[in-house]
């Protein structure tokens, strides 16, 4: 049986070179994360050969309800005995009735809803929506900032690794550093539509904005007439102990973006919902954005089955008490490790660890995955790891994963080849 | 009791329908209710199998309309359905990072049945989202920038695909775009000739154009750009969003030509309706570009477990029933009936055309496409104008549509043709009178 599961790894290797991407291959093998997932469950996910992670990846908190939640499970399947996509040119219940739940549980006044797939899409509809309603064109965005591949999200992204290569990009996009109110106020012209940014930069580095930051650039937003965008992709459904990272600060936007968790690691759906005054634009032209996929009949049926778990459960109030327990075995860890560990930023169970130099990230991705905890560094600062686990993550598995990063470092540290900071 | 419980529970339908259209209008788009009403489109869909969608309150339609080609394996399949239904026993979406063994196996299959040297993938969600990446990889690859595309192409509308969509209104209000797309009049060689410069990086197409009014390339037309691209180190992309997977009676509408593109995007009927994904394939040469930058193009949603083996499961059902075959067969059938309705209504009826089941019937305004929707609708049929030309109307059912089930289609179109014709004719008279 081991031997197969072996032969099968083996083979989807191979594959995954041949038919996807050699050298994306390469990279995972580097990191200790050449996985070829098996069994899922709660925290955990199990290779095809037997061995067990807690992962702490989890697609940049895709996963809030656990890996492969058996409620929302039964709940697809039994969709799947009714419905398939629907048409997404027809009027459509499921539609509606996800529609109104997000309109219900999304703060302030915040109400009508377009249905995308994808993040990058959500995103890209927001960008379009602001441009189409205020008739402006400018946007900004912030440095570090990360908001999806396709077109419009691409421009906003704050690192231009991403976007060299595909030069040339939409024009009207203006970078401004992350939590810094006067560069944004500076930045601001007449024909300044929108400011898009993400309530805790996810993969520039896990960086929390301040509340006086988020609450100053509402004011200035409200002054100016320039539409706030908030990107609550990663932090959306409960990740930073609240439903929506926004509520921390008190700060509605005019326009937020979620994915992710929607789906409830089953199916993918994303969505853009905005105030009601932002709709005129939409009724004046009711087709100009579509989406086949986009908030189909499975998807919205998952959709609401998700956001009904997050409530029951308390999911939210569960990720901030897990959160609280990371934080003090980080505290430990910060002590005993300063060669490696610099600082640790933290909204919930929106965690990152700051080490000391790039090089620890792939190393310690590389440990962590021996000590059966899979782990990586963000998209746009390697040197930062991040620890998005499941939300419904239990106490023990908490300590497995501090103790895990313990041995890790240890091993590290005994490895020599740090860069003394 | 869950929320699909709660659903089902549900049986009055009055009810449904009230409290959806109250939803629609606080929580989606108030308008667009009033333009399904007006297209004979507000039908809340119930059960749906085969060709066939039932509305709420248990009205049948033989669906046309598929979502611009999503159920070519028809409305609900039940063995395709118990396929994803028996990876959910196993699987979720699996992590992006991962390597997913079921994207590779679906990448190797994509492989084998996509013409030529058509081998890599990269998965995606929609259809616009595969068309960015093939884009991207266009200039990654190229290090030039210029795209030309065809006037009333469709392809999307986030970021790259919407500049590529050749019709200004789904463009104007979002203006600046990203630049550096050329658009050329479709079925002329001399156009794109004309337009190529050295910084050109691609050449983007459908060899069908869908929403543009169902509009098939000429084989000579994709053979000379090929040569084209060729000679002048140019890209050459089909999106075959809506014309894969046995729509035009080939698996892939490229075969008709034997014209083999550099990169194919995919989406639409690739998971048999039942879930999200998309692709783009290409050619080795151009994986080089990702060799140098393998985390370039991500994506969360794109290629899961359960999407790759929704897909797997559809090919092996498009396979198995020989549906490129069937829709060769059915559209024999549905084209005799379109021509003899052309032949009866020479004043209604401009035009029929069409590829296997991607057809078209051309009336000669616009007005009469909406018109003719909606007495369709009271025969039976769910069908739709093209976004980019309503004076079409695009007849693309599932291809497990039968013969019985064509026939009901040409005759709802006879019936509602007759329908127009004596409204015109009262109108007429009306007119005379005065």
């Amino acid at each position: 049986m081991t031997a197969s599961a072996e032969d099968i790894k083996k083979q989807a290797l191979a594959d995954f070179s041949k038919y996807v991407n050699p050298q994306k291959a390469r990279v995972l093998k580097n990191a200790g994360l050449d996985i070829i997932e098996g069994k899922r469950e709660g925290a955990c996910v199990w290779d095809i050969t037997g061995k067990k992670y807690i992962d702490c990846i989890t697609s940049a908190g895709s996963f809030n309800v656990g890996r492969r939640n058996p409620e929302i499970v039964a709940v697809l399947k039994k969709a799947l005995d009714e419905y398939d996509l629907g048409v997404f040119l027809l009027c459509s219940k499921q539609k509606a009735d996800l529609a109104k739940k997000l309109a219900g549980i999304t703060p302030g006044d915040l109400q009508y809803v377009m249905f995308g797939v994808g993040g990058g899409e959500a995103n890209d509809f927001a960008i379009k929506l602001a441009r189409g309603f205020t008739m402006k064109t400018e946007i900004i965005s912030t440095l570090k900032a990360y908001h999806g591949h396709t077109g419009f999200s691409l421009a906003a992204i704050g690192r231009d690794a991403y976007k060299k290569p595909f030069y040339p990009m939409v024009p009207g996009f203006k970078l401004v550093p992350f939590n810094d109110l006067k560069a944004a106020e500076e930045t601001m012209t007449g024909d300044t539509a929108a400011i898009i940014l993400e309530p805790v930069q996810g993969e520039g580095g896990i960086h929390p904005a301040t509340d006086a930051y988020l609450q100053g650039l509402r004011k200035l937003c409200d002054e100016r007439e320039i539409l706030m965008i908030f990107d609550e992709i990663q932090t959306g459904f409960g990740r930073t102990g609240k439903m929506f990272a926004c509520e921390h600060s008190g700060v509605v936007p005019d326009i937020m973006t979620v994915a992710k968790s929607l789906g409830g690691n089953l199916y993918p759906i994303s969505a853009t919902i905005y105030r009601e005054e932002l709709n005129d634009f939409l009724v004046a032209h009711p087709f100009i954005h579509l989406s086949t996929f986009g908030g189909s009949d499975l998807g919205c049926i998952v959709g609401m089955a998700v956001i009904d778990y997050l409530v029951k459960n308390k999911v939210p109030e569960h990720a901030a008490a897990m959160g609280e327990r990371f934080q003090k075995g980080f505290d430990v860890l910060l002590k005993k490790y300063p060669d490696l560990l610099l600082e640790v930023r933290r909204k919930g169970l929106m965690m990152g660890l700051q080490y000391t130099n790039e090089s620890i990230g792939p190393r310690m991705s590389y440990q962590l995955a021996q000590n059966g905890v899979m782990a990586i560094y963000t998209g746009n600062e390697p040197s930062v790891m991040r620890l998005m686990p499941v939300l419904v993550i239990q106490p023990d598995e908490v300590d497995f994963v501090i103790d895990a990063l313990e041995k890790s470092m240890a091993a590290i540290m005994k490895q020599g080849g740090i860069e003394k900071y | 009791m869950t929320v699909v419980d709660d659903i089902l529970a549900e049986k009055d339908f009055e009810k449904i329908r009230k409290e959806t259209e109250t939803n629609y209008r606080e929580y989606l788009n108030p308008f667009a209710l009033r333009m399904f009403k007006n297209a004979g489109l507000d039908v809340i869909e119930g059960r749906r199998e085969g060709a066939c969608v039932w509305d709420i309150s248990g009205e049948k339609y033989i669906d046309c309309v598929t979502g611009a080609g999503i159920f070519n394996a028809g409305r609900h399949n039940r063995e395709i359905t118990d396929a994803l239904k028996k990876a959910l026993d196993v699987y979720d979406m699996g992590g992006w990072i991962s390597i997913i063994r079921e994207r590779g196996l679906l990448a190797k299959k994509l492989a084998q049945i996509t013409p030529g040297n058509l081998k890599y993938s990269i998965f995606c969600c929609g259809g616009g989202e595969a068309v960015e990446v093939a884009i991207k990889l266009a200039r990654g690859h190229t290090g030039k920038t210029e795209i030309i595309c065809m006037e009333n192409g469709y392809h999307g509308v986030t970021g790259f695909a919407l500049p590529a969509t050749g019709r200004e209104v789904y463009k104007k209000p979002f203006a600046p775009l990203t630049p550096g797309y050329i658009h050329v009049p479709f079925n002329d060689l001399d156009a794109v000739k004309s337009a190529i410069t050295k910084d050109t990086a691609a050449v983007l197409l459908e060899p069908v154009q869908g929403e543009g009014g169902i509009r098939p390339a000429d084989d000579s037309y994709l053979a000379g750009l090929r040569k084209l691209c060729t000679e002048n180190e140019i890209l050459l992309i089909f999106d075959e969003v809506q014309t894969g997977f046995g729509r035009t009676g080939k698996m892939f509408c490229a075969e008709h030509s034997g014209v083999t593109p550099d990169i194919m995007v995919l989406a639409k009927s690739m998971s048999g309706g039942l879930y999200p994904i998309s692709c783009a394939v290409f050619t080795e040469e151009i994986s080089d570009f990702l060799y140098s930058h393998p985390f370039i193009i991500i994506n969360s949603f794109g290629g899961t477990s359960l999407a790759c083996l929704t897909a797997l499961a559809t090919i092996e059902y498009i396979e198995k029933n020989n549906l490129p075959e069937r829709a060769v067969q059915m559209g024999k059938r549905f084209m005799e009936g379109l021509l003899a309705l052309k032949k009866n209504f020479p004043e209604l009826v401009v035009d029929v055309r069409g590829k296997g089941l991607m057809l078209g019937i051309e009336f000669p305004e616009d007005s009469i496409g909406p018109r003719m929707a909606c007495l369709l609708k009271k025969n039976g049929v769910i069908s739709i104008y093209t976004f980019n030309n309503p004076k079409i109307i695009r007849i693309m059912p599932s291809l497990v549509i039968t013969e019985e089930e064509v026939d009901f289609v040409i005759d709802a179109f006879d019936k509602s043709l007759k329908e127009i014709r004596a409204q015109e004719a009262g109108r007429n008279m009306k007119g005379a009178g005065k």
